[in-house]
Protein backbone atom coordinates (compact mmCIF):
# COMPACT_ATOMS: atom_id res chain seq x y z
CA UNK A 1 0.00 0.00 0.00
CA UNK A 2 1.13 3.89 -0.76
CA UNK A 3 0.01 6.15 1.58
CA UNK A 4 -0.95 8.87 -1.17
CA UNK A 5 -3.41 6.94 -2.59
CA UNK A 6 -4.91 7.00 1.01
CA UNK A 7 -7.61 10.18 1.18
CA UNK A 8 -7.65 12.37 4.43
CA UNK A 9 -10.98 13.42 3.35
CA UNK A 10 -13.39 10.71 2.80
CA UNK A 11 -16.90 11.25 2.85
CA UNK A 12 -18.69 9.10 6.05
CA UNK A 13 -19.87 6.09 5.03
CA UNK A 14 -23.88 6.80 4.51
CA UNK A 15 -25.38 4.18 7.35
CA UNK A 16 -27.74 1.54 6.62
CA UNK A 17 -30.53 2.97 8.84
CA UNK A 18 -32.06 6.33 7.69
CA UNK A 19 -32.96 7.35 11.16
CA UNK A 20 -29.38 7.02 12.43
CA UNK A 21 -28.29 9.90 9.26
CA UNK A 22 -30.11 12.42 11.50
CA UNK A 23 -28.47 11.87 14.68
CA UNK A 24 -25.22 14.24 15.57
CA UNK A 25 -22.45 13.55 13.40
CA UNK A 26 -18.93 13.14 14.81
CA UNK A 27 -16.72 15.01 12.03
CA UNK A 28 -14.28 16.72 14.88
CA UNK A 29 -11.05 16.55 12.78
CA UNK A 30 -8.74 16.29 16.11
CA UNK A 31 -7.79 12.50 14.95
CA UNK A 32 -7.33 13.55 11.96
CA UNK A 33 -4.80 15.75 12.78
CA UNK A 34 -3.09 13.11 15.40
CA UNK A 35 -2.63 10.69 12.88
CA UNK A 36 -1.28 12.92 10.47
CA UNK A 37 1.36 13.62 13.29
CA UNK A 38 2.73 10.46 13.92
CA UNK A 39 2.99 9.83 9.53
CA UNK A 40 5.25 13.18 9.12
CA UNK A 41 6.70 12.05 12.51
CA UNK A 42 7.30 9.17 11.02
CA UNK A 43 8.79 10.84 7.74
CA UNK A 44 11.31 12.75 9.54
CA UNK A 45 12.68 9.55 11.12
CA UNK A 46 13.52 8.52 7.93
CA UNK A 47 14.59 11.80 6.57
CA UNK A 48 15.35 14.22 9.22
CA UNK A 49 15.80 16.84 6.52
CA UNK A 50 13.36 16.37 4.37
CA UNK A 51 10.79 18.98 3.18
CA UNK A 52 7.30 18.05 5.37
CA UNK A 53 5.66 20.35 3.17
CA UNK A 54 7.26 18.34 -0.38
CA UNK A 55 5.90 15.43 1.56
CA UNK A 56 2.58 16.47 3.04
CA UNK A 57 1.77 17.68 -1.12
CA UNK A 58 2.56 14.06 -2.35
CA UNK A 59 -0.11 12.52 -0.30
CA UNK A 60 -2.49 15.05 -1.18
CA UNK A 61 -3.37 16.00 2.50
CA UNK A 62 -2.11 20.07 2.20
CA UNK A 63 -6.08 21.28 1.15
CA UNK A 64 -7.51 18.78 4.00
CA UNK A 65 -4.85 20.38 7.03
CA UNK A 66 -6.41 23.39 5.89
CA UNK A 67 -9.64 22.61 5.46
CA UNK A 68 -10.52 20.97 8.53
CA UNK A 69 -8.99 23.37 10.98
CA UNK A 70 -12.28 24.96 11.35
CA UNK A 71 -13.47 21.32 13.07
CA UNK A 72 -11.16 21.28 15.76
CA UNK A 73 -12.88 20.76 18.83
CA UNK A 74 -9.93 21.65 21.22
CA UNK A 75 -6.83 23.11 19.91
CA UNK A 76 -4.51 23.47 23.03
CA UNK A 77 -5.67 20.11 24.08
CA UNK A 78 -5.54 18.91 20.29
CA UNK A 79 -1.15 20.42 19.80
CA UNK A 80 -0.03 18.94 23.63
CA UNK A 81 -1.71 15.55 22.66
CA UNK A 82 0.55 15.81 19.34
CA UNK A 83 3.78 17.40 21.37
CA UNK A 84 3.36 14.19 23.56
CA UNK A 85 2.90 11.40 20.98
CA UNK A 86 5.70 12.96 18.66
CA UNK A 87 8.07 14.24 20.92
CA UNK A 88 9.09 17.93 20.86
CA UNK A 89 11.58 18.08 18.36
CA UNK A 90 9.59 16.90 15.58
CA UNK A 91 6.17 18.75 17.12
CA UNK A 92 8.60 21.79 16.60
CA UNK A 93 8.54 21.09 12.45
CA UNK A 94 5.19 19.41 12.64
CA UNK A 95 2.56 21.84 14.57
CA UNK A 96 3.35 25.03 12.80
CA UNK A 97 2.27 23.12 9.59
CA UNK A 98 -1.06 21.48 10.76
CA UNK A 99 -1.48 24.95 12.42
CA UNK A 100 -0.86 27.34 8.87
CA UNK A 101 1.86 29.22 10.52
CA UNK B 1 -31.90 -3.88 -2.36
CA UNK B 2 -30.82 -2.00 0.98
CA UNK B 3 -28.21 0.39 1.34
CA UNK B 4 -25.50 -1.52 2.38
CA UNK B 5 -25.35 -3.67 -0.78
CA UNK B 6 -25.74 -0.93 -2.61
CA UNK B 7 -22.46 -0.06 -1.59
CA UNK B 8 -21.75 -2.14 -5.02
CA UNK B 9 -19.07 -5.56 -4.67
CA UNK B 10 -17.96 -8.32 -7.50
CA UNK B 11 -21.53 -8.35 -8.32
CA UNK B 12 -21.38 -4.34 -9.59
CA UNK B 13 -20.56 -5.11 -13.21
CA UNK B 14 -20.94 -2.74 -16.07
CA UNK B 15 -23.07 -3.09 -18.59
CA UNK B 16 -20.25 -4.10 -20.51
CA UNK B 17 -19.83 -7.28 -18.41
CA UNK B 18 -19.70 -10.49 -20.49
CA UNK B 19 -22.65 -12.49 -19.87
CA UNK B 20 -22.94 -16.09 -19.40
CA UNK B 21 -25.46 -18.73 -19.02
CA UNK B 22 -24.97 -19.04 -15.33
CA UNK B 23 -28.01 -18.20 -13.42
CA UNK B 24 -27.62 -14.83 -11.35
CA UNK B 25 -26.18 -16.17 -7.51
CA UNK B 26 -28.50 -15.40 -5.20
CA UNK B 27 -26.99 -12.37 -2.83
CA UNK B 28 -28.14 -12.82 0.77
CA UNK B 29 -28.49 -9.58 2.51
CA UNK B 30 -26.13 -9.33 5.82
CA UNK B 31 -25.96 -6.41 8.17
CA UNK B 32 -22.33 -4.69 8.17
CA UNK B 33 -22.17 -5.51 11.67
CA UNK B 34 -22.64 -9.05 11.17
CA UNK B 35 -20.07 -8.65 8.57
CA UNK B 36 -17.66 -7.24 10.95
CA UNK B 37 -18.39 -10.09 13.43
CA UNK B 38 -17.38 -12.59 10.93
CA UNK B 39 -14.18 -10.73 9.90
CA UNK B 40 -12.95 -10.04 13.60
CA UNK B 41 -14.12 -13.73 14.21
CA UNK B 42 -11.72 -14.92 11.44
CA UNK B 43 -8.89 -12.76 12.66
CA UNK B 44 -9.36 -14.55 16.23
CA UNK B 45 -8.96 -17.95 14.74
CA UNK B 46 -6.01 -16.36 12.27
CA UNK B 47 -4.74 -15.97 16.21
CA UNK B 48 -5.17 -19.27 17.85
CA UNK B 49 -3.72 -20.94 14.45
CA UNK B 50 -0.54 -18.60 15.23
CA UNK B 51 -0.60 -19.64 18.56
CA UNK B 52 -1.26 -23.62 17.33
CA UNK B 53 2.14 -23.01 14.94
CA UNK B 54 4.55 -21.12 17.72
CA UNK B 55 3.68 -24.10 20.10
CA UNK B 56 4.35 -26.78 17.33
CA UNK B 57 7.95 -25.12 16.09
CA UNK B 58 8.79 -25.27 19.97
CA UNK B 59 7.74 -28.73 20.33
CA UNK B 60 9.54 -29.75 16.93
CA UNK B 61 12.74 -27.86 18.15
CA UNK B 62 12.94 -30.08 21.55
CA UNK B 63 14.49 -33.49 21.13
CA UNK B 64 12.23 -35.34 23.50
CA UNK B 65 9.70 -36.19 20.98
CA UNK B 66 9.93 -39.16 18.35
CA UNK B 67 10.24 -38.50 14.77
CA UNK B 68 7.16 -40.12 13.79
CA UNK B 69 5.05 -38.32 16.20
CA UNK B 70 6.47 -34.81 15.25
CA UNK B 71 6.13 -35.72 11.05
CA UNK B 72 2.11 -35.90 12.01
CA UNK B 73 1.85 -32.70 13.09
CA UNK B 74 2.09 -30.15 10.70
CA UNK B 75 1.49 -26.35 10.31
CA UNK B 76 -1.91 -24.85 9.79
CA UNK B 77 -2.47 -22.54 7.28
CA UNK B 78 -5.01 -19.85 8.35
CA UNK B 79 -7.73 -19.62 5.54
CA UNK B 80 -8.93 -16.21 4.22
CA UNK B 81 -11.51 -17.62 2.13
CA UNK B 82 -14.56 -15.32 4.04
CA UNK B 83 -13.62 -11.98 2.27
CA UNK B 84 -14.47 -14.10 -0.94
CA UNK B 85 -17.47 -15.40 0.57
CA UNK B 86 -18.74 -12.22 1.91
CA UNK B 87 -17.74 -10.75 -1.46
CA UNK B 88 -19.68 -13.31 -3.40
CA UNK B 89 -22.42 -14.44 -1.23
CA UNK B 90 -23.49 -11.17 0.40
CA UNK B 91 -22.17 -8.58 -1.89
CA UNK B 92 -19.69 -7.12 0.26
CA UNK B 93 -17.66 -4.31 -0.66
CA UNK B 94 -13.99 -5.27 -0.44
CA UNK B 95 -12.70 -1.79 0.95
CA UNK B 96 -16.19 -2.21 3.40
CA UNK B 97 -14.77 -5.14 4.26
CA UNK B 98 -11.56 -3.68 5.69
CA UNK B 99 -13.31 -0.86 7.27
CA UNK B 100 -15.92 -2.92 9.22
CA UNK B 101 -13.09 -5.55 10.20
CA UNK B 102 -10.85 -3.07 12.08
CA UNK B 103 -13.48 -1.52 13.79
CA UNK B 104 -14.28 -4.68 15.00
CA UNK B 105 -10.78 -5.92 15.80
CA UNK B 106 -10.07 -2.60 17.65
CA UNK B 107 -12.06 -3.66 20.12
CA UNK B 108 -9.85 -6.39 21.17
CA UNK B 109 -6.93 -6.22 24.04
CA UNK B 110 -4.23 -3.78 22.67
CA UNK B 111 -1.44 -6.89 22.93
CA UNK B 112 -3.71 -9.49 20.82
CA UNK B 113 -3.94 -6.32 18.11
CA UNK B 114 0.35 -5.82 18.39
CA UNK B 115 0.82 -9.54 17.89
CA UNK B 116 -1.26 -10.38 15.75
CA UNK B 117 -2.47 -7.88 13.25
CA UNK B 118 0.20 -6.44 11.05
CA UNK B 119 0.95 -10.24 10.36
CA UNK B 120 -2.34 -11.17 9.82
CA UNK B 121 -2.81 -8.07 6.98
CA UNK B 122 0.35 -8.99 5.90
CA UNK B 123 -0.74 -12.23 4.89
CA UNK B 124 -4.05 -11.11 3.79
CA UNK B 125 -2.51 -8.99 1.03
CA UNK B 126 0.37 -11.79 0.05
CA UNK B 127 -2.81 -13.77 -0.76
CA UNK B 128 -4.83 -10.93 -2.47
CA UNK B 129 -7.49 -12.11 -0.93
CA UNK B 130 -8.18 -8.47 -0.66
CA UNK B 131 -6.82 -6.16 -4.12
CA UNK B 132 -4.40 -3.36 -3.03
CA UNK B 133 -6.44 -0.60 -3.68
CA UNK B 134 -9.13 -2.15 -1.24
CA UNK B 135 -6.79 -1.22 1.48
CA UNK B 136 -6.10 2.24 0.90
CA UNK B 137 -10.08 2.88 0.34
CA UNK B 138 -10.48 0.83 3.24
CA UNK B 139 -8.60 2.50 5.20
CA UNK B 140 -9.19 6.37 4.29
CA UNK B 141 -13.03 5.28 5.42
CA UNK B 142 -11.55 4.18 8.60
CA UNK B 143 -10.06 7.65 9.13
CA UNK B 144 -13.34 9.43 8.15
CA UNK B 145 -15.32 7.86 10.66
CA UNK B 146 -12.25 8.01 13.05
CA UNK B 147 -14.31 10.97 15.66
CA UNK B 148 -16.91 8.94 16.24
CA UNK B 149 -14.79 5.46 16.88
CA UNK B 150 -12.13 7.52 18.82
CA UNK B 151 -15.07 8.13 21.78
CA UNK B 152 -14.60 4.43 22.86
CA UNK B 153 -10.53 4.16 21.98
CA UNK B 154 -9.01 7.42 22.36
CA UNK B 155 -5.88 6.27 21.24
CA UNK B 156 -6.94 4.60 17.94
CA UNK B 157 -5.05 7.21 15.76
CA UNK B 158 -2.09 5.44 17.22
CA UNK B 159 -3.83 1.86 17.00
CA UNK B 160 -4.26 2.57 13.32
CA UNK B 161 -0.72 3.94 12.20
CA UNK B 162 1.24 1.39 14.33
CA UNK B 163 -0.72 -1.80 13.12
CA UNK B 164 -2.26 -0.75 10.33
CA UNK B 165 -0.85 1.86 7.98
CA UNK B 166 3.00 1.69 8.51
CA UNK B 167 3.33 -2.39 8.13
CA UNK B 168 1.42 -1.90 4.92
CA UNK B 169 3.57 0.72 3.97
CA UNK B 170 6.64 -0.72 4.99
Amino acid sequence: MQLKFVKWDSEIPKSADPEEEEEFAFDASDYMYKLLALVLSDYLKTEPKGDLNKFIASLSADKVIKDKRAKIEDADELWANIKSEVGAEHSALIIPILKGE
Amino acid sequence: MDKQNSRGGRNDRGAGAKRDDRPPRDIVEITDEDMGKQLRKNFELFVSTEKYNKHLNEENNEEEEPEEEKKDKKPRRHDFGVYRRLAENNGKKESMMLHFFLTQVFELDKPVIEDNLPKYLDQLSQNKSLGKANFSEGISTFISMMPELALDSPLLHQLLWKNVMKPLVS
